[in-house]
């Protein structure tokens, strides 16, 4: 039941960088590798605010904007640099592990006795692991609905079309470059919100805590895609986070047939390579009924 | 006829592609033109002549190699798409190029309607269009207003084309650029937007710029007709001179 819970708690904490990865990967349509560098940097910025005594409110939100302006770096490799958007996040995300190495000052800090955002009085009475069910829903929630009304706006809709038609959106007065680098900022922002809220629920900040979170990520946008076809954009969005729980619970299902943790993002990768198939295995086999039934039902 | 003021002049404009090389091809020579306000203007010419370069030029899309482009009076050879996107609108040869097929075709509109305006972080407030988007989209294609909440893509080839020329001229353009819009649609769903188009410049008095193949409509529409030819001007007839036009007379220019 522990492990249940544990799980979901994860599912919705992990659940705001599948949103953010949703902003970049299928509402902009670009592969943004920023973000394996972008996590850890929200964590390492977070968790040495902590240790210096900021508030860890403070510290979460400032991670936001230090993700926000690595965004923005490779919104301007981009836009300006005209550097294919694969390769400017691969950029921003190898120099970033500097980075972050700079701010950690060493690989791993830990929280050990300091206050968390995880600290605070309400969450002493829950049961284990609700505290991050509790933090982690309302974050998710805050989070998406702020998302929502931002693609709600005038704005947001120039955005979505500037991913769904560039073309289109500059003959109707869409500037890309504003685009361009507004998502990459909301994007990773959020990442590194996530990866500081991450941290201070493991209590520590590693320097390679970014590895692999593209594929968590994007695990969670697919997932939600096989199981809920056709949803309207807000729907979508809190569906991710129901992507990301389901992952959770898969990976905790995996991890309990035996194999060990070491396999994790092995067992990731395969997890997504797996969701990522199933629309040409399933039109082949006709497995979709069996295999969305049996994915709603676990 | 001769008191209409003029809209937008080129001078000189040039395009010149792979400049300095072996494949060195002048695109536009010496083009000298002048569009004047309420002027709807077929643009004819075979393959290669030039003409959506010349569109391209128009719109903003490619720079001229040379040459000054004035829009009342004002030199706008440097200014980008985006910035020309507030008096000029364009439909593209593909329906796929018009439109955002993920969104609605009322979302579709909406972004229509602000066409080169400032994108504010205020509520799109979609409702408040709803009324007038329908009206609108009658008056394009009778199959239009009962799919205000269909998402594009689910739209055939007509019903999208009709909406991307909906969309270019909702919010009144300056001047409208149409690049062989209806030559990707099958013949009756051409036919009829070809006269949604017409219906449309003249209600509306918009200043057009058409490129088309089909000589019949080249001589049916539009009050002035431009041949292009090796990315020359090599015809203008306006007026009554182009009224006395016959189809042997343009198919002179493709023997």
């Amino acid at each position: 039941m522990n492990l249940i819970v544990s799980a979901i708690g994860q599912g919705f904490l992990w659940g705001v960088l599948g949103l953010a990865l949703y902003i970049s990967f299928r509402i902009m349509n670009t592969t943004d590798m920023t973000v394996e560098g972008t996590f850890p940097l929200g964590a390492a910025i977070a968790v040495s605010l902590i240790v210096k005594g900021v508030n860890p409110l403070l510290a979460s939100l400032a991670a936001f904007f230090g993700g926000a302006l690595a965004g923005l770096v490779t919104s301007f490799l981009i836009t300006k640099g005209k550097i294919p958007s694969l390769l400017a996040g691969i950029l921003t995300m190898t120099g970033l592990y500097s980075v972050n190495l700079r701010i950690l000052g060493k690989s791993n800090v830990s929280l050990l006795g300091q206050k968390t955002i995880f600290s605070a009085k309400i969450f002493r009475s829950l049961p284990q692991y609700f505290d991050s069910v509790f933090l982690g829903t309302i974050i998710m929630v805050v989070v998406t609905a702020i998302v929502i009304y931002i693609l709600m706006t005038d704005f947001g809709q120039a955005f979505i079309a500037n991913g769904d038609n560039p073309q289109m959106a500059k003959a109707m007065g869409i500037k890309p470059g504003v685009m361009t680098a507004t998502g990459l900022m909301l994007s990773n922002g959020l990442v590194a919100l996530c990866g500081a809220v991450v941290a201070q629920n493991n209590g520590y900040a590693d320097i390679s805590m970014g590895t692999g979170t593209i594929v968590i990520a994007l695990a969670s946008i697919i997932i939600s895609e096989v199981l809920f076809r056709s949803l309207d954009l807000a729907s979508r969005l809190f569906a991710v986070t129901l992507g990301s729980i389901i992952y959770r619970l898969l990976l905790l299902a995996v991890l309990q047939i035996g194999l060990s943790s070491d396999n994790l993002n092995l067992i990731s990768a395969i997890v997504l390579a797996i969701c990522m198939m199933l629309p040409q295995v399933e039109g082949k086999l006709h497995l979709k009924k069996t295999v969305v039934r049996s994915l709603k039902e676990a | 006829m001769t008191n209409k003021e003029s809209l937008l002049e080129l001078k000189n404009v040039e395009m010149v592609v792979n400049q300095g090389t072996a494949d060195e091809r002048k695109i536009l020579r010496q083009i000298n033109l002048e569009i004047k306000e309420g002027d709807f203007i077929c643009l004819l010419g075979g393959n290669g002549a030039g003409k959506s370069t010349l569109l391209n030029v128009l719109a903003g899309q490619i720079k001229p190699s040379q040459g000054e482009i004035f829009y009342q009076g004002k030199n706008i050879v440097q200014e980008s798409e985006v910035k020309r996107s507030s008096y000029i609108a364009r439909v593209f040869q593909d329906p796929k190029l018009g439109t955002a097929p993920r969104m609605t075709v009322a979302e579709n509109l909406l972004l229509a309607a602000k066409r080169g305006e400032r994108r504010s972080f205020r509520l799109r407030r979609l409702k408040d269009h709803e009324a007038e988007f329908k009206k609108e989209l009658a008056k394009v294609n009778p199959d239009l207003p009962e799919k205000m909440n269909v998402a594009v893509d689910q739209l055939s080839g007509g019903q999208r084309q009709a909406l991307s020329f909906l969309m270019a001229t909702y919010k009144k353009p300056k001047l409208l650029l149409l690049d062989e819009h209806t030559a990707a649609l099958d013949p009756k769903s051409s036919k009829k937007l070809m006269e949604a188009t017409n219906d449309r410049i003249q209600n509306q008095h918009l200043t057009a710029v058409m490129i088309t193949h089909r000589m019949e409509d080249a001589l049916k529409y539009g009050n002035r007709l431009i041949v292009l030819d090796h990315g020359q001007v090599v015809k203008d007839y306006q007026g009554k001179a182009k009224d006395a036009l016959t189809l042997q007379d343009l198919a002179a220019f493709f023997d």
